[in-house]
């Protein structure tokens, strides 16, 4: 089973993540998402609405991929990010750095009007 | 190159054969030559044995009635614990298909029947040999790792600064747990040359070595860059340096700064860093900027606070915040830690609060599992007082005027009055009667006082006292009771424990009622009591008790 399911949403690649992303899943992670990133999809949403807890080295696999984008002129955004999640963001002071939306939907259109 | 001998008779061989005849006969040959010899006629039987107890090589026949050899083979392979068990298979040579059968379902090697006793013995004896030699160097390694690793873990250790160290009115501690061997937290102490101090908390991301050496070296830098630089422009530049270098690591960083009565703080990522007055949090500092390394262009704030005598200021990385809740709440292993201000005015000992953050941190979820660290500053110097009394319920009355004439104006002189005298009473007739803990918990509570008051002047007894203890601090007033300089009084000089005496705690359910927070020790006898400005027990609440 794919813990990190992919979707094509317009120019939009949206990337679910499973309920806890840490140490033991950070490089699968980065690994789904970097091959996306070779397919020149420039607008990638994490969909966090199932997601529980990220521990740092999944917080240091997000920077890489928010960087690794920023450099090919594309946007990482984050959608449905729990209570737990936004803890974290907001200690690290990550939620200033990226777009955060309240559901993949919003997150999806923005992207897509950005990119048209 | 060193080589071992061989020594036969350190190894067991299982022969699995229907025939008792060849089964007598290998297992002859086999203990002639000195090897440990055991025997099943079929598969369940050789699975049942393997099961009890693992040989150094299984001697397998192809064909066997119930299970033949390939199907035992196949059970084995599918078993971690024997998958790499050394199996020499016996097949008919007039049937090669047999021995591609074996091959292909794992086994190490094959012998022809009729067995030629010469090659028997050669093929097991070599097999057993390789079988030791493939174990070898990985055993070798992993201790040779393990060596590694613990001397990694003694250097780290030794990197920390002596604590609990004096800095003019400041007592700080701190401790490490890290989740492995050698971990990515780590903490460090630096008094300056122009008269500032600065406690600092990082936490690599990751755990392991390489967050290990990532630490160190960021530790060793920040060290350096402190040194006629502020704090600010300290971890600007850190950030800098480290954003640059792409280790794909980066360093959550808490940092105090003291310069006389004014405390700057910064917090890149790591849990809230709590300044504490008394029994409440002044403040938390957090997210006042992203962790060091992570973007080159991040900017930094500080936070600044003026402390007051009682102060303490506590940090703690997210090994002991997330397992107890969220990441961002620091209050919670701030209570389970035992860290709030005492009127002691002291600081734990590094090893009472490294077993604490063990014992914390040791039943939590393996994936919660992280190095878990904690460093407290503590200013003391406040004000307090100090009054013994005798350990007698009559001496209780004054001690209790005593503390609610020096009280605050603020404070709530009945709750002082009421919680003292019960807390006191609890003090005195507990270690006089010499009664467990659970007497504060009785249900006969009235029974209990008059025992107290019945309690007779006996010998041994007159010269014991209670220590009252108050200090105050900018908003909070503190009073501490202990049995001067013994625990219990010893048991055996005092009456036996009243049978009819039950557990429901209104005493102590008073005590707690009216003070803001209270502290037992834990021989039961001692406790803290605290208040605060604008605590959360109002005067009303208080007055419903009675």
């Amino acid at each position: 089973m794919n813990r990190f399911a992919v979707e094509q949403l317009g120019n939009v690649t949206c990337i679910g993540l499973p309920a806890r992303v840490d140490v033991t899943n950070a490089k699968a992670f980065v690994d789904v998402v970097r091959a996306e990133i070779d397919k020149d999809n420039k607008q990638i949403v994490l969909d966090l609405s199932h997601t529980e807890a990220i521990d740092s080295t999944a917080l240091g696999a997000i920077v890489q991929i928010f960087k690794s984008l920023r450099a090919r002129d594309g946007e990482l955004s984050m959608a449905g990010v729990g209570d737990g999640v936004r803890r974290v963001l907001a200690i690290t002071r990550i939620d200033r750095v990226f777009p955060l939306f309240p559901s993949v939907e919003e997150a999806v259109r923005f992207g897509n009007e950005k990119s048209a | 190159m060193r080589t071992d001998s061989f020594s036969a008779a350190e190894h067991s061989v299982l022969i699995v054969d229907d025939t008792m005849a060849n089964r007598r006969l290998y297992g002859i040959l086999l203990a002639r030559e000195g090897f440990i010899v055991r025997t099943a006629q079929d598969g369940v039987e050789a699975l049942r044995s393997i099961e009890s107890e693992t040989p150094s090589l299984v001697l397998l026949d192809y064909i066997m009635p119930n299970m033949n050899g390939v199907e035992v083979l196949d059970h084995l392979r599918r078993d971690p614990k024997t998958a790499r068990l050394p199996v020499v298979m016996l097949t008919a040579s007039a049937e090669p298909d047999h021995i591609d059968a074996a091959l292909e379902a794992g086994a190490n090697d094959y012998i022809t029947k009729p067995v030629n006793s010469r090659i028997l013995l050669a093929r097991v004896k070599s097999m057993i040999q390789a079988d030791r030699m493939r174990g070898r160097p990985v055993r070798r390694l992993e201790s040779e790792l393990l060596e590694e690793l613990e001397e990694a873990a003694r250097v780290q250790k030794a990197q920390l600064p002596a604590v609990p160290m004096k800095w003019n009115d400041w007592r700080v501690t701190g401790a490490v747990a890290p989740s492995g061997q050698v971990g990515g937290d780590i903490f460090d102490l630096v008094p300056t040359d122009d008269g500032r101090f600065i406690a600092l908390l990082l936490d690599v991301s990751g755990h392991g070595t390489a967050s290990a050496l990532v630490a160190a070296e960021t530790r060793a830098e920040l060290r350096t860059l402190l040194s006629g630089r502020s704090l600010l422009e300290s971890v600007r530049r850190l950030n800098a340096h480290m954003a640059r270098r792409e280790t794909g690591k980066y360093s959550c960083l808490a940092a105090v700064e003291i310069e006389g009565s004014t405390l700057r703080i910064l917090n890149a990522g790591l849990p809230p860093v709590a300044v504490l007055r008394g029994s409440r949090v002044l403040a938390e500092v957090w997210g006042s900027g992203t962790p060091i390394g992570m973007f080159e262009d991040s900017t930094y704030e500080l936070t600044e606070f003026e402390v007051a005598a009682g102060d303490r200021i506590v940090m703690l990385s997210d090994g002991l915040t997330e397992p107890f809740g969220a990441t961002d709440d620091a209050r919670s292993a701030i209570s389970r830690l035992m860290l709030w201000p005492s009127v002691r005015d002291e600081v734990p000992e590094p090893d009472v609060l490294r077993t604490r953050i063990t014992t914390l941190t040791r039943d939590s979820a393996p994936e919660l599992r992280d190095d878990a660290t904690a460093v407290i500053l503590h200013l003391t110097g406040s004000v307090h007082e100090v009054m013994r009394l005798a350990a007698r319920p009559a001496a209780i009355p004054r001690a209790v005027r005593w503390v609610v004439d020096q009280s605050p104006d603020w404070a709530d002189r009945v709750a002082v009055d009421h919680g003292l005298t019960e807390a006191l009473t609890n003090a005195v007739l507990h270690g006089a009667l010499g009664l467990s803990s659970e007497v504060r918990h009785t249900d006969a509570y009235d029974e209990y006082l008059t025992l107290a008051h019945e309690l007779p002047d006996r010998p041994g007894f007159m010269d014991r006292h209670v220590e009252l203890k108050m200090v105050q601090n900018a908003d909070s007033f503190g009073i501490r009771i202990s049995w001067q300089g013994a625990a219990c009084p010893v048991e055996d000089r005092l009456p036996p424990a009243p049978t009819s005496i039950r557990s429901s705690g209104m005493g102590s359910s008073i005590i707690h009622s009216l003070f803001d927070r209270v502290d037992w020790d834990s021989d039961g006898l001692g406790l803290e009591l605290w208040l605060h400005r604008g605590g959360a027990a109002s005067s009303s609440d208080r007055a419903l008790l009675g």
